[in-house]
């Protein structure tokens, strides 16, 4: 269980948790473990463009409300900027 | 691992509809009822079979969303939501399996009774009520405790709307003038026999009693998951919950209405057939409703959980 150190990680499932609500850390956890092939709890800024790209993939398959995957991809687009 | 218990579910489906159907064909008609609607026991057979086609596809509609359910649940067994999700599909299955289970019963007891079997024609009514009631009672246990942990995940506590304490109110009265104002006093012409077969305070205390406590159970979930719904964060999350919540209070509302049905039995049976079959289809209808619903449901948060 990644460790509340990993601060970047936890802001992704907080921005993550206004849309996917209780399943944001699951979900943010297994995109990190399958696609970037690293611990959840390693997650740095340098990795955060391509969690990005991935999780866009993701909602797209989810929902078909593209207003809210562009909502919440530029509400996780600040976490790079920051 | 999956698909093993998949066909240990189906497979049960399986052997309860065979059974229900061969029973139904094959056993025969009660003869007053043959007479009442004034047709011949092949009629019968045949209008039974109007009444299993749909009854055996429910049957499979509630399978099926408890199925989906019960895979949602398993696969977030480690999350917070976890628990809770596996006491409603927990309820829901019970409720599932309830349904032939009644009406096979039902099914038999009727024919060992009208076959001049002593101990069915005393107790044959009173074994397939409480049958019905048994399951009733768990499943909404089941479906009351998964819904009251859930309230745990938004940390805040419910208040108790006026209207839900009145429209118990209401539920219970009405529920007690089916029963003890039609159900009991009044035998019907054809049968000659309440439909309880049993004293009145038996009846209040073992029958009522026990249905109104788990009616009180299935509406304090059916709020607790409408509030869960709306104060729990994730909008693509609430748009799966809402199918899954309204899914579980069509399902408890279909389990009242069944109830006022029985106990309106002896009223029912003065019914042309027609206006009958209407009322059975749609019971029906309203229980395929709730479970499809909950299938929906469950399919959209399974998809949060598979998406990678």
């Amino acid at each position: 269980m990644p460790s509340r150190s990993s601060t970047l990680y936890y802001q992704v499932i907080d921005v993550t948790k206004r849309y996917l609500g209780p399943a944001a850390e699951r979900f943010i956890t297994r995109q990190i473990e399958t696609h970037l092939n690293k611990r959840a709890d390693k997650l740095t800024k340098k990795d955060l463009q391509q969690l990005l790209d991935w999780i866009r993939v993701a909602m797209a398959l989810l929902t078909d409300d593209r207003k809210l995957i562009e909502d919440y991809m530029n509400n996780l687009g600040e976490l790079a900027r920051k | 691992m999956k698909w093993l218990r998949l066909r240990k579910e189906f497979q049960g489906l399986l052997l309860l509809c065979v059974l229900y159907i061969v029973f139904s064909l094959l056993l025969p008609t009660d003869s007053a009822r043959l007479e009442k609607y004034g047709i011949t026991e092949q009629q019968a057979k045949l209008l039974s079979l109007t009444i299993m086609i749909p009854l055996v596809a429910i049957w499979v509609t509630a399978f099926n969303g408890y199925i989906r359910f019960k895979d949602y649940a398993i696969s977030i067994k480690k999350g917070d939501d976890g628990p809770a999700f596996n006491l409603l599909a927990t309820g829901t299955k019970i409720l599932a399996y309830g349904l032939p289970i009644n009406s096979l019963s039902g099914l038999l007891a009727n024919y060992l009774s009208v076959q001049n079997v002593t101990f069915f024609e005393k107790n044959g009514t009173i074994i397939t009520n409480y049958i019905a009631i048994i399951i009733a009672l768990l499943a909404f246990i089941y479906i009351n405790q998964g819904a009251r942990t859930l309230l745990n995940i938004t940390k805040k506590i419910p208040p108790m709307p006026e209207s839900t304490v009145v429209a118990f109110l209401i539920l219970s009265i009405s529920y007690c003038y089916a029963v003890f104002g039609r159900g009991i006093s009044l035998p019907s012409a054809t049968t000659n026999a309440s439909v309880y077969t049993l004293p009145t305070l038996v009846v209040a205390l073992s029958v009522v009693l026990p249905y109104l406590y788990t009616w009180y159970k299935g509406l304090i979930a059916a709020y607790c998951l409408r509030f869960y719904e709306h104060n729990v964060s994730g909008i693509l999350y609430k748009r799966g919950l809402r199918h899954l919540s309204l899914g579980i209070a069509v399902v408890i509302l279909s389990q009242v209405l069944l109830q006022f049905t029985i106990a309106l039995a002896n009223n029912l049976a003065d019914l042309k057939l027609k206006s009958l079959l209407i009322v059975i289809y749609l019971l029906l209808l309203i229980i395929g409703i709730g479970y499809a619903l909950i299938a929906r449901g469950a399919n959209k948060l399974r998809r949060i959980e598979e998406v990678s």
